[in-house]
């Protein structure tokens, strides 16, 4: 929202803010989730499913001990999640997660990120956009791994419009906190650096929260990324299911939702449904957001797929430049043998959206030839993937329509 | 045995699954000590 008022003046809209009242913005975002948290409970009374609101721990597959009572059941679903990694660095206690950061009431002059992966990049855009000086040290040669390289290229350079600098290939070596102010040491490309920060956020990855449950003494593997399952999402152990971040496949709510959907199925009706994690949109929410869905380029090579791919602007298609988006592209990759869409990348305005498009054509195993039998509205962001197909066939960087 | 399942953990995943057995039919509990929804 803050970004828009910046942009008005193009537009001939004179537009003054008088800054932004950050306890007001945190106020309204725990109101919208209390309000979201509240439903679940009367979504769990509807269907009358009892609810044990103490923590529960294994005596063996079928029994499980909480506070006040013990409870068996034919199956379990282990759903218990994820929490934030804390590595073994000196002075880490002085460091916020990512849940902690919302709840900052003011903004922070110099924010330090540890971590350069979606989360990290996501918090340096928020700050970076609302005034912070931003530093990400990423301990990786580059920031967002697995991430298509364009789309990483696009986020590296969007990011120093932010107020962000990004260093690689750095090791945190100490944090301190003293006087209000933090300090990051760290070594970058082997000299000792240090960087002053008001806050700083700890976003190196998320692994399974599984303390206390003692599933791993009934036989259940539990390995640094999560709880392993087989494709039915069953663990070691016959009759206990393990979903979402606490196998840590996706960190997703989406794709949790569906595999607890997936494994009550197969925990009651037997294991009929293998997982099928083919078609998983993803969305960077930087300004602008980059999403994804299915291969990367560099995926595709490593896969020794004879491939071809078409990237069009988003200064080259009429509506996002009407908009004044003109920031980003549409790129997308075909299997030049079977003439299936196999991936695609948006970076830009409303690429969250814009990449459902992508999804539904790669679910349905289009070609090139079929997806454009499909006549887009005109003027529309979601021309955009038709002219990036349409350019895959003409080979010139074109709008489909005109 | 108490219940057909058991779902520990009352985030997007536990929920899903809670919800969906509760809709096959099953007698289901949820076993969540914090707030329901997630992180």
């Amino acid at each position: 929202m803050f970004s828009l008022t910046q942009k008005m003046g193009e537009f001939g809209i004179r537009v003054q803010t008088q800054g932004i009242d950050w306890a007001m913005a945190v106020g309204r975002k725990d109101r919208l989730v209390n309000s979201y948290l509240a439903k679940k409970g009367e979504a769990l009374e509807e269907r009358n499913i009892a609810w044990v609101r103490e923590p529960v721990r294994f005596l063996d597959p079928h029994t499980l001990q909480a506070d006040s009572r013990r409870v068996t059941a034919s199956k379990v679903i282990v759903a218990t999640g994820s929490k934030p990694n804390r590595p073994p660095i000196p002075g880490v206690e002085h460091t916020l997660d990512s849940a902690e950061i919302l709840g900052l009431r003011e903004i922070p002059r110099r924010l330090v990120v540890i971590g350069g992966g979606v989360i990290a990049m996501e918090f340096a855009s928020i700050f970076g956009h609302v005034g912070s000086q931003v530093t990400v040290l990423e301990a990786l040669p580059a920031i967002l791994q697995g991430t298509d390289d364009d789309v990483r290229n696009a986020i590296e350079q969007a990011a120093s419009g932010w107020n962000v600098t990004i260093h690689t290939g750095v090791k945190v070596t100490s944090i301190t906190r003293s006087d209000g102010a933090a300090s990051v040491t760290a070594d970058v490309g082997g000299q000792s650096r240090r960087f002053d920060a008001d806050v700083v956020l700890l976003a190196t990855g998320r692994g399974p929260r599984v303390d206390g449950l003692d599933i791993d003494k009934i036989g259940a593997r539990v390995e640094k990324k999560g709880i392993a399952v087989n494709e039915y999402l069953e663990t070691d152990v016959r009759d206990i299911y393990a979903v979402g971040d606490v196998h840590g496949r996706y960190q997703l709510s989406p794709v949790a939702d569906y595999e607890g959907k997936l494994a009550a199925h197969n925990a009651l009706r037997g294991n009929r449904e293998k997982i099928d994690y083919r078609i998983i949109p993803q969305t960077i929410f930087t300004i602008p957001s980059a999403s994804s869905v299915g291969l990367t380029e560099a995926e595709a090579r490593e896969q020794g797929i004879d491939y071809s791919t078409s990237t069009l602007p988003f200064n080259k298609i009429g509506p996002a430049v009407i908009v004044g988006e003109t920031e980003g592209f549409v790129k997308v990759i075909f299997d030049k043998r079977s003439g299936e869409l196999i991936g695609g990348h948006i970076v830009g305005a409303e690429s969250e959206e814009l990449i459902h498009e992508v999804a539904l054509a790669m679910q349905s195993r289009m070609t090139r030839d079929q997806i454009l039998k499909t006549i887009p509205i005109h003027p529309s962001l979601s021309e955009a993937f038709f002219g990036a197909v349409t350019s895959a066939k003409t080979g010139h960087e074109e709008s489909c329509c005109g | 045995m108490d219940f057909d399942l058991l779902v520990i953990g009352g985030g997007m995943a536990g929920i899903g699954a809670a919800k969906a057995a509760a809709d096959l039919g099953a007698t289901v509990a949820l076993a969540e000590h914090e707030k329901l929804g997630g992180t």
